[in-house]
């Protein structure tokens, strides 16, 4: 299989901080990866690293062959990588409709001068885009929920739609942030359900942060656990999971001691 | 879309307007566009009119800066007097018929817009609304000052009036027609910007950025189109406002007039196009009617506007006709958290 | 010649002396509360004008002034109760939308109370110029310098070695922290809303006396000059903005001196401006005033 990412010797400090201390990833085209870790290990940053959030100081990492490293944002999302948030950035001043629609903006034609023009295929292909977004809110439970405003969903909503945002981007490689944050057991299992289906059907690459580790053994092919900026593993599930050394960094954090 | 709607801004606006609405429309306007004239014979109130027609663009323009965009621009009246000075000027100095002068007005301010807004964008958004407050009193300081040129504090008299192949508008009525065409034109032009990909880019800035540059928005571009296109109305209503008026000096760009312009689109509705006509309308045919019966209140002016900003931070910072959701999240969370203060339920709760 | 210079150095100095007086109650809110307090100069110059009153009315001039200032505190006090506490916890442009209403609140009445017209400042320091060792000291241009100094010096005395003063400081390096350690934010940042009107409305009034003019709009006119002396010497920073003051003052005066008195006011437009482009933090500033 192909690897569609690769990260090497990713190196960030924040202040004094080590949040990356030389982390190597490699992801293959079409798999589910899991990234797991006590808080502070560097997940988040991680992901921030490869969407261009934030440059890091030493280290590349190459998307399809190209170095994204020190791209821009924008310019790496163009290149087919979506992500979700830990804390939820849907636009909440916006319909769930018009929140999928944002991620229709890079294949739309932006131009101020497509606008005033309206050439005649336009309401069709707009149409069209609309229609994809109901399509994407019903594969996500959120049929219900079309023309709502999105700061009128529940939490778990707010998640669905958030997704839906990423999906509707068409991307090669979605990156989840926390997907089950906050949710019960029963909902965690239903998100995550729906994630695997979602991507087994867009043979979609995704790469997932999560807490909840018997969630992560279910859904992922192959865990990398971090702790202080480092891998510690990269293994299958079970292995990574049974791993002393993970066992003892969790260890190290009492509270993680009961995800094992 | 089984019923033909009638689209106006509070609805979604991925709903296409149907074309029973969209004529209705057309046909309210024409006849308004024929009538209004006859109806108000008075041509001072015919002036007041033709004053909320150029102010029309001008207010889009702040709109789609700071209600769209979500960047709280107060220097567009520098870019109003930058479109009348180069209109007025290419008439007179170098010769353009009216309406390319027109035109020219709204690139030079649309340039304008886009070269302050790229060092503007170097800060934090708290300093943009300075640096704005700065650039404007920039064009001040400029045109005060470069006499050859501006002429200076007298400003520039007898400034040609509106010109279309030969025919003068040489009275209100007359000056009613071009500009109401011109400025319906705008309108739609401003209206089709918004509602499409690009409006939705702009609010997807205001919202949130991070998430915006995650779905591929090129944020800086953005922003400094906003700023451009925003100018460029305002330029236009610069060029209708000189040839209207027909004197053009530095009294009528003054940072007050920077906080006018912004509060129409406070007030009438922010991401609204209906809603800046209408802060156009009420803040300048209001001030204006009531100059007529209580001239003294002219002096309370500025108090008069600090207290309706306040007001409206409190009972509906998203403006008169914005969208419930349209204003930023900030200006919503103001409202709250006044509301508390005050011993009244948030907005959102029932 | 060098005396030329010696005296417009001075003047230079003392000018920007004002601005940095006035410059100081910006820096202190924004450094502390991340906010552009758009009422301040309203503020300040409303209590210049209850100054010039008081002085009109025949109160002794110290009096007068100290009233004047005590009534920008008292103001400062009143902006912050009403446009910066019920909205505290939203967002940045908020309580500066409505610091915004408040100042221009403040302008209206002004204007009513006053007129618009510009009024003379009584000049309660004598014009004129003492010498000294063959030097001519002009001596407003001097006691400007030297209540400027002393009224930094006693600020900054209280910044570094009272408990207020370190609890500000504390305050402004983490405003969460501070809370956590128990720091009554609410009791000091009114405080500071209030220090620095009494700070800036000294500051104006010494411009108001040495340029001899006194309008509604001056509280506007000299935060330009305050925000171009903050954002030269650094926002973030208490003594930057008072450095930065200083080298407005003499950057104008070579202004003057080079280009003629037309560009006087341009100058704190184009350092504004010359600063964004080149060094947005400022000379001193730490890169947090700037888009990381």
């Amino acid at each position: 299989m192909a690897t569609i990412l690769e990260a090497t010797g990713l190196v960030k400090s924040f202040g004094g901080v080590r949040a990356l201390d030389g982390v190597d990833l490699s992801v293959e085209d079409g798999e589910i990866l899991g990234v797991m870790g006590p808080n502070g290990s560097g997940k988040t940053t991680l992901f921030n690293a490869i969407t261009g959030a934030i440059r890091p100081d030493a280290g590349r990492v190459t998307l399809a062959g190209h170095d994204i490293t020190k791209r821009s944002t924008f310019r790496i999302a163009r290149l087919g990588i979506a992500r979700t948030f830990q804390n939820l950035r849907i636009f909440t001043n916006m319909t769930t409709t018009e929140n999928v629609l944002c991620g229709a903006h890079m294949r739309e034609d932006t131009s101020v001068l497509g606008s005033l023009l309206r050439l005649p295929g336009r309401s069709a292909a707009e149409g069209e885009e609309r229609r994809r977004a109901v399509e994407l809110l019903k594969e996500v439970g959120l049929g219900e929920r079309i023309d709502v405003y999105a700061s009128d969903l529940s939490y778990g909503q707010t998640k669905r739609l958030e997704l839906a945002r990423a999906l509707n981007t068409e991307p090669r490689l979605l990156l989840l942030d926390e997907p089950t944050a906050g949710l019960n057991d029963a909902q965690a299992a239903v998100l995550l359900g729906l994630v695997r289906a979602v991507c087994r059907r867009r043979n979609l690459t995704l790469v997932v942060i999560e807490h909840n580790v018997p969630a992560l053994v279910w859904l992922a092919r192959r865990i990398v656990v971090m702790d202080a900026g480092r891998v510690l593993v990269d293994d299958t599930p079970e292995a990574a999971v049974s791993d002393p050394r993970v066992i003892e960094a969790y260890l190290g954090h009492d509270s993680m001691r009961s995800a094992l | 879309m089984s019923m033909p709607t009638l689209s106006l801004a509070g609805t979604d606006r991925t709903r296409p307007t149907g074309l029973v609405g969209k004529l209705i429309l057309a046909a309210l306007c024409l006849v308004g566009l024929v009538a209004v004239p006859k109806v108000v014979t008075n041509p001072y109130w015919l002036h007041i009119l033709n004053l909320v027609l150029i102010y029309t663009p001008l207010s889009i323009g702040a709109n789609i800066i700071t209600g769209y965009a979500g960047m709280v621009s107060m220097g567009q009246a520098a870019f109003f007097g930058l479109g009348a000075y180069t209109s007025a000027l290419l008439m007179m100095d170098a010769g353009f018929p009216w309406f390319a002068a027109f035109l020219c007005a709204g690139l030079v301010a649309a340039l304008g817009g886009a070269l302050v807004a790229v060092p503007c964008l170097r800060v934090k958004s708290d300093f943009l609304s300075l640096v704005t407050i700065a650039f404007g009193q920039i064009f001040f300081v400029v045109i005060n000052g470069w006499m050859d040129l501006t002429r200076g504090p007298m400003g520039i008299p007898s400034v040609p009036q509106v010109q279309v192949f030969g025919w003068k508008a040489r009275t209100e009525t007359d000056f009613w027609y071009v500009a109401a065409i011109i400025v319906g034109i705008i309108v739609f032009a401003a209206w089709r910007i918004v509602s499409g990909p690009v409006g939705r880019a702009w609010e997807m800035i205001r919202d949130d950025e991070e998430a915006a540059r995650a779905l591929g928005v090129n944020v800086t571009y953005r922003k400094i189109l906003a700023f451009a296109v925003g100018c460029l109305f305002s330029g236009f209503a610069g060029s209708l406002f000189a040839h209207n008026l027909r004197l053009v000096s530095p009294d009528s760009f003054v940072q007050e007039e920077s906080l006018v312009i912004m509060q129409m689109a406070i007030l009438g509705g922010l991401a609204s196009i209906p809603g800046s006509i209408l802060g156009a309308f009420l803040l300048i045919a209001i001030p204006e009617a009531l100059r007529s019966s209580i001239p003294e209140l002219i002096v309370y002016r500025p108090g008069i506007m600090g207290l309706l900003l306040i007001v409206m931070m409190i009972w509906r910072p998203q403006g008169i006709l914005g969208r419930r959701r349209a204003a930023p999240a900030l200006l919503l969370s103001l409202s709250d958290t006044l509301r508390r203060a005050l011993g009244l339920k948030p907005l959102g709760e029932k | 010649m060098g005396a030329y210079l010696a005296e417009q150095a001075i003047n230079g100095l003392a000018v920007g002396s004002v601005y940095a007086l006035i410059g100081v109650g910006y820096s202190m809110v924004y450094t502390i509360l991340y906010l552009i307090n758009f009422a301040h100069g309203d503020v300040i110059m409303f209590g210049t004008m209850v100054a010039i009153g008081l002085l009109a009315a025949g109160v002794p001039a110290w009096a007068a002034l100290l009233g004047g200032c005590l009534a920008a505190a008292a103001l400062g006090f009143l902006v912050e109760r009403t446009a910066y506490r019920p909205v505290r916890n939203a967002n940045r442009m908020v309580p500066m939308l409505s610091a915004l209403g408040a100042g221009l609140i403040l302008s209206s009445l002004a204007q009513s109370i006053w007129g618009p017209e510009v009024l003379a400042f009584p000049q309660v320091i004598p014009r004129g110029a003492i010498e000294v060792a063959g030097l001519r000291l002009p001596i407003q241009p001097m006691l400007m310098l030297l209540v400027a100094g002393i009224l930094v010096a006693i600020a900054s005395a209280v910044l570094e070695f009272t408990k207020w003063g370190r609890a500000t400081r504390c305050v402004c390096q983490d405003m969460v922290a501070a809370q956590l350690m128990g720091i009554p934010i609410d009791r000091l940042v009114p405080v500071i809303y209030m220090v620095g009107g009494f700070i800036g409305a000294a500051g104006c009034m010494l411009f108001a006396m040495y340029f001899n003019v006194a309008w509604v709009q001056m509280g506007q006119f000299a935060t330009t000059k305050a925000w171009a002396a903050a954002m030269l010497g650094g926002v973030g920073n208490f003594y930057g903005a008072f450095f930065g003051g200083i080298l407005l003052g003499l950057a104008e005066v070579i202004a003057v001196m080079t280009f003629g008195s037309m560009f006087k006011d341009g100058t704190s437009l184009a350092i504004i401006v010359l600063v964004l482009l080149l060094r947005p933090q400022g000379l001193f500033g730490s890169p947090m005033g700037t888009r990381s």
